[in-house]
């Protein structure tokens, strides 16, 4: 009886040692695939990435090409409309000149555009303020 | 005109005439019995799959008992003992349920194909989320399969016929049928009628157990979890069920059948294979389930009551499932110590196997006292394990025992 006692022990045991390695086994199957979810996750994530990079090169490519620098033509001035439609295809005018339009550089600023009468007010003042000084110049001078 | 005899004419009260107030008040018991069960399978109170179609056989094979050409009683049921070939290939032609019962029962196939079923009930992902918590409560819940052992020694059984009926602790029919046809061949009968006859208390006996042991107060402990817990995919389920199946039948050859049969199950349920699933856990289990329990009852003859071991069997089943019971729910009060009492002790009655019986039992209980508390999915994590343990229990049993 004794001995079926301690066998029944160790059956028991050995139940108990087979069932935690049973255990073992589904949490390592649990934690491999969390891990392989986790890596899975983040590799979605950055082939995601990776195909904005690739998607926004393209784009690039795209608007240069669509750029007309790129097809501008040497010394083929029918192509720069950006003052116009020229007409003197003779080219009688200075060159540069478009309907009577310098290209070259404005003596005028914003302030001339928008504000003309501030710019006038400014330049009487101006002027007043160098007639004052002439003045008090000539003063200084009689007194020497 | 010849005058005929009432019992020759009505064969069923001839033959309780003829063969003493015994035999005649046995047969009536189990008739009875056999009402008693289908009233009590028809109410909900025990498994109504099994228990209608027993209740039912029950009956008919105790009515039905007639004098055969030799003079001797028989039925035209089956013959549980024949071992001569010759004979039972004449029986096979006047028994009905003889094919049957030699092909699928007395082989333990019908064993099989109901834990195929079972397997394709079965949803793993609870046991991966907690694997060391749920299998340390089905440890436990074997309480009453290893006390068993030397008590079933103690008063007269040999070590293979204790173990037999010590296997009824795991909860688990198709182990049980299993491990008496490999070591008890010549009382598997009535220990596997005894054994269901059992599992169908399970549902109507343990919430008494559990309100016996653990308090209104822990029933309606509501556990908080601090994880979500997670949705395992279903390939990580497949790969759950065949490394575990490669490991437990490179451990335990000899109950490797019980072992493919379930993890099958677990595969076929997460391989996404609609039709097999569809057959497997529908007409495969239920077909299966249904003649198991029509050869139980067809099994019950007034013989098996006269059996002197039977007394020693219904004694010994209902004592491995008490102890089971018990180591359960000890098992559960260990884990609600441990978990610093985050955790509902009633979860351990669900270790004790029934897939998924007990399991829907203890979350009865829990709801009856707490209806905010959800302990299904910890209950199935640990009802599953109980399939497990009780197959390595199996395993151990039936590779050890007969060195002793």
């Amino acid at each position: 009886m004794l001995k079926l006692l301690l066998a029944t022990a160790a059956m028991m045991g050995l139940t108990f040692v087979i069932g935690f390695i049973v255990a073992f086994i589904i949490k390592s199957i649990a934690w491999f695939a969390d891990n392989m979810d986790y890596f899975s996750s983040h590799r979605v994530e950055l082939e995601r990435l990776k195909k904005m990079k690739r998607m926004r090169l393209k784009l690039i490519q795209i608007l240069e090409v669509s750029d007309n620098k790129k097809f501008h033509l040497a010394n083929d001035k029918r192509d720069d409309w950006s003052r116009g439609i020229n007409n003197d295809h003779l080219y009688v005018r200075d060159p540069g000149y478009y309907h009577g339009v310098s290209n070259g550089e404005s003596k005028f600023d914003l302030l001339d555009y928008y504000y003309p009468d501030t710019k006038l007010l400014y330049l009487k003042k101006q002027s007043e303020l160098i007639e004052s000084q002439k003045k008090s110049i000539r003063k200084h001078s009689f007194k020497k | 005109m010849e005058s005929i005899d009432f019992g020759v004419l009505f064969q069923g009260f001839g033959t309780m005439m003829a063969n003493g107030w015994l035999l005649a008040s046995a047969r009536i018991f189990l008739v009875l019995l056999g009402f008693l069960l289908i009233y009590l399978g028809w109410k909900g109170v025990l498994e109504p799959m099994v228990m209608i179609p027993m209740g039912m056989g029950m009956i008919a094979i105790n009515c039905g008992t007639l004098f055969m050409p030799g003079g001797g009683l028989g039925n035209l049921f089956l013959d549980p003992m024949l071992t001569d070939t010759d004979e039972l290939m004449n029986v096979m032609q006047i028994d009905f349920l003889q094919p049957v019962y030699t092909l699928t029962f007395s082989n333990g196939l019908i064993a099989c194909l109901v834990f195929m079923g079972i397997g394709t009930l079965l949803d793993v992902g609870f046991l991966l989320q907690k694997p060391f918590v749920s299998i340390f409560l089905a440890l436990c819940a074997e309480l009453g399969t290893f006390l068993t052992l030397p008590i079933a020694c103690a008063i007269g059984l040999t070590p293979q016929e204790g173990a037999s009926i010590a296997m009824v602790g795991g909860a688990d029919g198709p182990m049980v049928l299993f491990t008496s046809l490999i070591m008890a061949k010549h009382l598997f009968v009535p220990i596997t009628v005894v054994a269901y006859l059992y599992l169908g208390l399970t549902y109507g006996g343990y919430p008494y157990l559990v309100k016996l042991l653990v308090p209104k107060k822990l029933r309606a402990i509501k556990m908080v979890e601090k994880k979500t817990p997670k949705n395992y995919n279903p390939k990580v389920k497949l790969a759950f069920s065949a490394v575990l199946c490669a490991v437990l039948c490179f451990l335990f050859p000899v109950a490797s059948p019980l072992f493919f049969s379930l993890f099958v199950g677990v595969a076929v349920r997460e391989s996404g294979m609609k039709h097999i699933y569809d057959f497997v856990s529908g007409p495969l289990l239920y077909g299966s389930t249904f003649m198991l329990g029509l050869l139980l009852g067809v099994l019950c003859d007034a013989k098996l009551l006269l059996d002197p071991k039977i007394l020693k069997l219904l004694v010994l089943g209902i004592t491995a499932l008490l102890l089971s019971g018990i180591g359960g729910i000890m098992g559960g009060y260990i884990m609600y110590f441990i978990k610093k009492k985050n955790f509902n002790p009633v979860i351990g009655i669900a270790a004790v196997s029934c897939v998924p019986t007990t399991a829907k039992v203890a979350q009865k209980i829990v709801s009856k006292d707490n209806p905010d508390s959800f302990i299904l999915g910890d209950a199935l994590g640990a009802n599953i394990s109980g399939v497990i343990t009780s197959a390595i229990i199996t395993g151990i049993y039936v590779t050890i025992i007969p060195l002793l």
